[in-house]
């Protein structure tokens, strides 16, 4: 059976992973490969790498980190932040990433979508939204890391990403996110319900019930999981003992 | 003596992945579209990522379909992944205009049951869990060079053929974690 995926996704800046290294017994937790290594041997099933990188110049620190990492870790992993080109995806592509997150560049663009999903297949093109909800059964969707609202209707706009080529969703609800206090179910359930692709759930998980949760309630395909492991002393390996206790599939 | 692996380049996107995971087992793999240097190998892998029509062109551009057919009927090891499966096959309903290889009758499908496609992500094959990304399928007339098959949302579908020295799989293995490093290893070293 098709396991859920466990996605871990770590921050890149100027060449280095920030946030929550901490936890790690490594010899260098800043170091994007020894994370990818380590997170690899605890059964992250795939990885996603978030560039958060200001400068221009610094972007082409994220392909060496993608050239280092697909030389030492076979599983398949993702980058995103800041692409707005085809020729940025092929770089990164090229360099070993096995998919792209586009975001604020995809509203602006939709045509990327379609032009990214033609050159290197819709499998390579995740979609990510930023959703929040503004009444009853109406999110939209934010961009720039949440700081601009687009007026967009969050399935609409999914429902047309996918149109274009979209290979998968990452979601994250602005309204979850941060709060450790589980994902937004009602928007999870109501994507995966509008899409025929996998969707990532991302956002809200505080505790390993919170992912089983999202897991048995909604139909997402993973979990795209940040502070949970990097602030909080819980493993995949944990997370994933406590999936096939709840009978879902799992890979470990 | 390690053996010398012809990765046959044809402009498949995953190439340098899986030249990637062979060197990490080392293996002396060369990626190239060389008649000469592939006859000369002594192992072939034959990759693919893409749309089945794109692939099938891109190996006529390139005059590649006879040695490929060469290798995958002779007595060298020969790999096929992923699209580099299914052009092994005769047709396909993604490209209805592109023939296959037609090294085996069959043809390849859509997922027909599937409530999400593609099928994306690990499931079992021969007892392991293994990475796929894939919307098609390939299903061979002759049952008895199916060595796998798995199972997505209600549908059985073939994973792995293997016949003598062809093994040829719909999943991964240069992005299966040690399940895939290992197949790779039993495979060539």
């Amino acid at each position: 059976m098709l396991a859920k995926r466990i996605i871990p996704c770590l921050d890149i800046k100027n060449g280095r992973v920030v946030k929550g290294t901490k936890f790690l017994n490594l010899k260098d937790a800043g170091d994007p490969v020894e994370l990818a290594k380590y997170y690899n041997k605890e059964g992250a099933d795939e990885l996603c790498f978030l560039d958060i990188t200001a400068s221009h110049e610094e972007r082409k620190i994220i392909i060496e980190i993608v050239e280092a990492v697909a030389r030492e870790v076979f599983i398949p992993f993702t980058v995103g932040g800041g692409i707005s080109s085809t020729g940025q995806m092929k770089d990164i592509l090229r360099a070993g990433a096995d998919k792209i997150t586009i975001s604020t560049s995809a509203v602006k663009n939709p045509n990327l979508i379609k032009e990214g999903a033609v050159l290197f297949g819709s499998q390579c093109i995740v979609l990510a939204i930023d959703a929040k909800k503004q009444r009853a059964e109406k999110w939209e969707v934010y961009v720039k890391g949440g700081r601009e609202n687009t007026g967009l209707d969050a399935i609409e706009w999914v429902k047309k990403a996918v149109g274009l080529g979209a290979g998968e969703i990452l979601l994250t609800s602005m309204d979850a996110d941060g709060t450790k206090t589980g994902y937004d179910m009602e928007l999870t359930k109501k994507i995966v319900e509008a899409v025929s692709v996998p969707v990532i759930a991302s956002g809200g998980a505080g505790k390993i019930q919170d992912i089983t949760d999202v897991f048995k309630k909604t139909n997402c395909s993973a979990a795209l999981l940040a502070s949970i492991l990097h602030y909080k002393d819980v493993s995949i390996r944990e997370i994933k003992e406590e999936m096939r206790k709840e009978e879902l599939s799992v890979r470990i | 003596m390690k053996k010398q692996v012809s990765l046959i380049d044809f402009g498949a996107g995953n190439l340098h992945s899986v030249y990637k995971a062979l060197k990490f087992i080392d293996v002396d793999a060369e990626i190239t579209k060389d008649i000469g240097v592939i006859e000369k190998s002594d192992a072939v892998v034959f990759p693919g990522v893409g749309a089945f029509g794109a692939v099938m062109s891109a190996i006529k551009k390139n005059n590649l379909q006879d040695v490929i057919i060469k290798s995958a009927r002779g007595l060298k090891p020969f790999l096929g992944i992923c699209v580099g499966m299914q052009v092994l096959f005769e047709d396909s309903e993604e490209n209805l205009e592109e023939k296959g290889l037609g090294i085996f009758k069959g043809k390849v499908v859509r997922f027909k049951k599937a409530k999400t496609i593609p099928h994306i992500g690990w499931n079992d094959s021969n007892g392991k869990k293994y990475y796929f990304v894939h919307s098609y399928y390939v299903i061979p007339e002759d049952k008895n060079i199916i060595y796998a098959e798995t199972e997505y949302d209600g549908e059985n579908f073939t994973s792995v053929i293997k016949k003598d020295n062809l093994l040829a799989v719909q999943f991964h293995p240069e992005k299966s974690g040690d399940a895939g490093l290992e197949l790779l290893k039993e495979f060539f070293v």
